[in-house]
């Protein structure tokens, strides 16, 4: 996601009837692609949690502005997902948090979605830096891949990384079942 | 890791960051906070040039500094508040130190819709708010295939009209290509849902408990509401 910011003027009728939307009560029938996609965006569009004695120090009032100065928490997770100057560890850190999230999650569906954000990592982890950071087998994170971007509730960016990933996937078994190499 | 005691030392924020960090820290905070801040001091009565030094001044030695680590470990009040109190109290030693220049008549240039700093405060804090949570809105629609979805809410929601009256739905699906008015109902419910999930969100994140982000959003409608009413 790029930053692009567009200024966009409302009257204070505007404002009030848009502020009137964010009391109105969470709707309960949502279809099951529709929830997953928001779940996942939810989880994309905030950092890494923040760790370590910068943040546990700081008051109440403060960790809630830690975590929305970007200096401090870093970019969000769809742009560590999908950009190449992401380092390898920090990739691996993003792995390590899906993981460990999706454990302790009770929903299914947040399962789910924490699983796509696992693969993600692993595709970036190939695309960016010709790694594979994980054992599972190239042909395993393949059909991994595919699956992921046949869901109708994937983002386009990570869409676009699992795609590139799982040519990566196809050409080095292709390599590894070349005869001549 | 913490305990009972909450205590902390108050060097610690300081010896943590390296200058760069602090200016990458400070130039986000006059960001995100600037206007809010800059307009309670414009509405207090300080001119423009010194109101901006002033916010320069607060975001630098205040709240980088461990001064208002002291002062925040005192409370458990939201963000917003401890800002507005910190930066109050930061005038009223400015003024108590004989520094202040006051111009009544550039006060009514910073808002036409109050005259009171802490609603001006408000408002534009509320401003920053939703402009940061429609933006976010906008790029997640685009990354979703749903700008259809983004056109007709901003056409129906966002459009600024001169006579205040929203367009007939049946107008706005012939304009933006949806078959029929219950769908674009449908795909206007589905992006104002997001709204207000991204909304709760940024808010949640500024205070202590659930309950205060609706707190937080009837504060600020009762702020435009104000401005509405005059």
């Amino acid at each position: 996601m790029t930053e692009e910011r567009e200024k966009i003027e409302l009257s204070a009728e505007q404002k009030t009837e848009l502020l009137n939307v964010g009391l109105e009560a969470a709707a309960e029938d949502q279809e099951a692609s529709e929830h997953k996609g928001d779940l996942l965006y939810d989880i994309l569009n905030h950092p890494l949690p923040l760790d370590g004695p910068a943040v546990n120090i700081l008051p109440a009032p403060l960790r809630g502005l830690s975590r929305r100065v970007r200096s401090i928490a870093g970019a969000p997770l769809i742009e560590r997902l999908t950009c190449s100057d992401t380092s390898i560890s920090t990739i691996e850190a993003v792995k390590e948090h899906a993981k460990r999230s999706g454990k302790s999650v009770e929903s299914e569906d947040r399962a789910e979605v924490l699983l796509s954000v696992y693969y993600a990592a692993i595709a970036s982890g190939l695309v960016f830096h010709g790694r594979k950071i994980t054992d599972h087998s190239y042909e395993h994170l393949a059909e991994a891949f595919t699956a992921l971007t046949e869901k109708d509730w994937m983002a386009d960016d990570l869409t676009e990384l699992l795609t590139k990933a799982q040519k990566h996937c196809q050409a080095e078994l292709g390599e590894v079942g070349n005869p001549d190499k | 890791m913490g305990g009972a005691d909450r205590r902390f030392p108050a060097t610690d924020w300081t010896q943590l960051l390296d200058p760069s960090q602090k200016e990458a820290i400070l130039a986000e905070l006059c960001t995100k906070y600037w206007k809010p801040l800059y307009c309670y001091l414009r509405t207090s009565g300080f001119d423009n040039d010194k109101a901006k030094d002033l916010v320069q001044g607060f975001l630098t030695e205040k709240v980088i500094d461990r001064e208002i680590i002291r002062q925040a470990d005192k409370t458990k009040g939201k963000l917003r508040t401890f800002l507005l109190t910190a930066i109050r109290n930061y005038a009223i030693n400015i003024e108590r130190s004989g520094k202040r220049h006051v111009d009544i008549d550039k006060v009514a240039e910073v808002s036409d819709e109050s005259k009171d700093p802490e609603d001006a405060y408000d408002r534009a804090w509320a401003d920053q708010l939703l402009q940061d949570v429609l933006d976010q809105l906008r790029l997640e629609c685009c990354g979703r295939g749903k700008t259809a979805h983004w056109r007709l809410f901003n056409e129906w929601l966002l459009e600024l009209r001169a006579d205040r009256q929203r367009p007939q739905m049946k107008d706005l699906c012939e304009k933006c290509g949806i078959e029929n008015t219950a769908q674009a109902y449908h795909m206007i419910e589905n992006v104002k849902r997001r709204f207000r999930s991204i909304l709760r969100q940024h808010l949640r994140v500024l205070v202590n408990f659930d309950e205060e982000v609706d707190d937080e959003i009837h504060n600020f409608i009762n702020i435009f509401q104000k401005g509405v009413a005059r």
